[in-house]
């Protein structure tokens, strides 16, 4: 277990130096000047600027330099947002952005499964049926396509939700779950189909011959199995949930990252694009650290050491 | 005369599937009576399999349907209970061991928790005793360290020692009745000895009823005193077991008889049955064996034969047991 970890640890290292070094040589690519754009920048700003990211100097040294200062933990500062080093635009925005991100995806899984678990013992009933069409035209959906209709909806037409901002527990609800609603649609069909799997497996056979109540044979013998795929699911859906709350902080007002990392992009603040990048891929290592690790938990012949 | 433990009685399960009705099993009657072991034999696609899984519902209806019959247990059909009622018999009093051990456990769960779990709800034990209880079971199987083992994995045993697992569980609750379905087919040969060893022992010890169900003539002598042969979903022939191997009185039983491999006598070549089992959603007219049966006689083709008493306390369903039976007699000896 420790050396698994130990060469885990050593493999995300390697993943997050190539995303790092991919984005800085990108960075450069981008054409233009990092100093140009319709209004050009302070002369002030940009002399601290250059100073600050050694921008006279040869491309190798400025990458040494970058390296290092993200080693350290400083992600340098922002472009656009003089005000604040972007340690400090991360330090606001984070917490906001996870969760949104967290609540999503746990709307998503608990809602999925529920959906899914109850389609598949329903099978080609009504509860199915029905479950399995709000699926499809959940996964069809993108988001800014819910969310719109959501707003229509729950904010026009029942004045039940606020349409933009954050700070309560009402405007949470719309962002949580047009973020999380494609995910959910996702992950039902796939206990679906994965119940199904396991419910007709011989060792489902046996517990109904041992006499034990379907109750228990669903909870027991058939769930942990038909869960294996949605668990798999999750380092991709964590993935998606990142971009796609880019599009909803942007649609509901939410003062989290990902206003920034578009806006980063669209106004070539390359720095702070760069150490959202690297935030987004530190996340979603984790996450899937985390599922490998939780595959383990549930399936006894998975061995992490082979 | 013993009272039979089970007794099924014209038993029909027919299958509606897309390309239409099969009757997979088609008036079927046979007695377990408490303490015996009856051994029923037959291709695959028989009805072997589907009787014993319709006796305690756990056919997956539809497209399964049970037709008619009756199933008596202990003075109840089984056939009409519900499905709580069922649960109380299923492991309790009737148990199974299914052919492949590697897929009839649950990969996800311990040993300990799959034998638990049964002696919890049927016997209401504690956890502590049900883990004692399931500790004495593996020994009694055979499994060494049982203490320790308990607490491992499906996957970390070999198959042989999974079904010794399979068998223990199925026995924790001391039932009246062991239904093993094809217990030994997925096994090494020399595991396929132990095993049948541990269930004629166990059986010995507990005095539990065993219905066997195999294709394998061999492991059937080695075990039961009576055994039914099964033909296209219908019992063809039932005798004691000597009686089987040494005069047989259907075509169907001595053309098994003869594609088995022997040691000594004949010409030491294997001679199949011709032909293939029938398609059970199109029948042949008459009886389903004729068109393979070196023996047929224009009657076969027209009338389905009905299962009759043989002289020799044994029953077949043939027009010409007799000359079967004089035929095998010569050949077998």
């Amino acid at each position: 277990m420790i050396a698994y970890l130990l060469r885990r640890a050593l493999w995300t290292l390697s993943v997050l130096w190539v995303v790092f070094t991919l984005s800085f040589l990108l960075m450069n690519a981008v054409p233009g000047r990092p100093f140009g754009g319709d209004r050009g920048m302070d002369p002030e700003i940009e002399k601290i600027f250059r100073a600050r990211y050694h921008l006279d100097e040869p491309i190798y040294v400025r990458y040494g330099y970058l390296l290092t200062d993200y080693l350290r933990g400083d992600f340098g500062i922002s472009k656009t947002l003089r005000d604040f080093s972007i340690n400090e635009i991360i330090a606001q925005g984070l917490p906001v952005s996870a969760t949104l991100g967290l609540l999503a995806l746990l709307f998503a899984l608990t809602f999925g499964i529920i959906a899914g678990i109850a389609s598949a013992v329903r099978r080609g009933g009504l509860v199915d049926h029905s479950l399995m069409a709000v699926a499809t035209v959940g996964i069809a959906l993108p988001e800014f396509v819910v969310a719109g209709l959501a707003i229509i909806m729950f904010v026009f037409i029942l004045p039940w939700f606020p349409s933009a901002g954050w700070g309560s527990l009402r405007h949470l609800v719309l962002p949580v779950v047009c973020l999380g609603l494609p995910y959910a649609a996702y992950i039902a069909r796939l206990t679906r189909s994965g119940m199904l799997d396991v419910l007709s497996q011989d060792y489902i056979r046996t517990a109904r011959a041992k006499g034990l109540a379907p109750s228990t044979i669903l909870t027991r013998h058939a769930l942990k199995g038909s869960l294996l795929p949605v668990l798999s699911y999750i380092g991709p859906a964590t993935a998606g949930i990142l971009t796609g709350s880019l599009v909803e902080e942007k649609i509901f007002a939410i003062p989290g990252l990902g206003i920034h990392l578009v806006e980063s992009v669209f106004q070539r603040d390359l720095t702070l694009a760069m150490a959202l990048t690297m935030l987004y891929t530190v996340i979603l290592c984790l996450m899937n650290f985390i599922v490998d690790v939780l595959y383990k938990v549930v399936d006894p012949r998975i061995k992490l050491d082979a | 005369m013993h009272k039979p433990l089970l007794q099924v009685e014209d038993l029909r399960v027919e299958f509606h599937t897309d390309d239409g009705v099969v009757r997979a099993v088609d008036g079927v009657s046979f007695n377990v009576a408490a303490g015996e072991t009856l051994g029923i034999a037959g291709e695959s696609g028989s009805g072997k399999s589907v009787t014993n899984l319709a006796i305690l519902g756990l056919l997956p209806r539809p497209p399964a349907r049970i037709v008619g019959g009756r199933a008596m247990f202990d003075g109840r059909d089984l056939l009409t209970l519900s499905q709580p009622e069922l649960r109380r018999i299923r492991g309790r009093r009737v148990a199974m061991i299914f052919q492949d051990p590697m897929t009839s456990l649950n990969p996800l769960l311990t040993v300990a928790e799959q034998l638990t779990e049964m002696t919890r709800l049927h016997l209401g034990h504690t956890p502590r005793q049900a883990l004692d209880h399931a500790v004495t079971m593996l020994e009694k199987v055979g499994i060494p360290a049982a203490g320790r083992r308990v607490h491992d994995y499906p996957h970390q045993f070999s198959g042989g020692m999974r079904q010794r697992v399979m068998i223990a569980m199925a026995l924790s609750c001391k039932p009246d009745l062991l239904i093993a379905d094809e217990p030994t087919t997925a096994l090494d040969v020399t595991i396929q000895a132990q095993i049948l060893e541990l269930i004629r022992d166990l059986q010995r010890d507990e005095g539990t009823a065993v219905v066997l169900i195999t294709h394998d003539l061999g492991v059937m002598a080695n075990l039961c005193r009576r055994v039914a042969v099964m033909y296209a979903g219908r019992i063809v022939e039932e005798s004691s077991v000597d009686e089987l191997y040494s005069r047989p009185h259907h075509p169907y039983t001595l053309g098994l008889l003869r594609s088995r491999p022997r040691l000594s006598g004949g010409d030491g070549r294997l001679r199949p049955i011709d032909g293939q089992p029938p398609d059970l959603s199109r029948l042949p007219s008459g009886c389903a064996f004729h068109p393979r049966c070196p023996f047929v006689v224009d009657r076969c083709r027209v009338e389905r034969p009905a299962l009759l008493p043989t002289p020799f306390e044994g029953r077949a369903a043939c027009f010409v047991s007799k000359e079967v039976a004089a035929a095998a007699e010569v050949e077998l000896d």
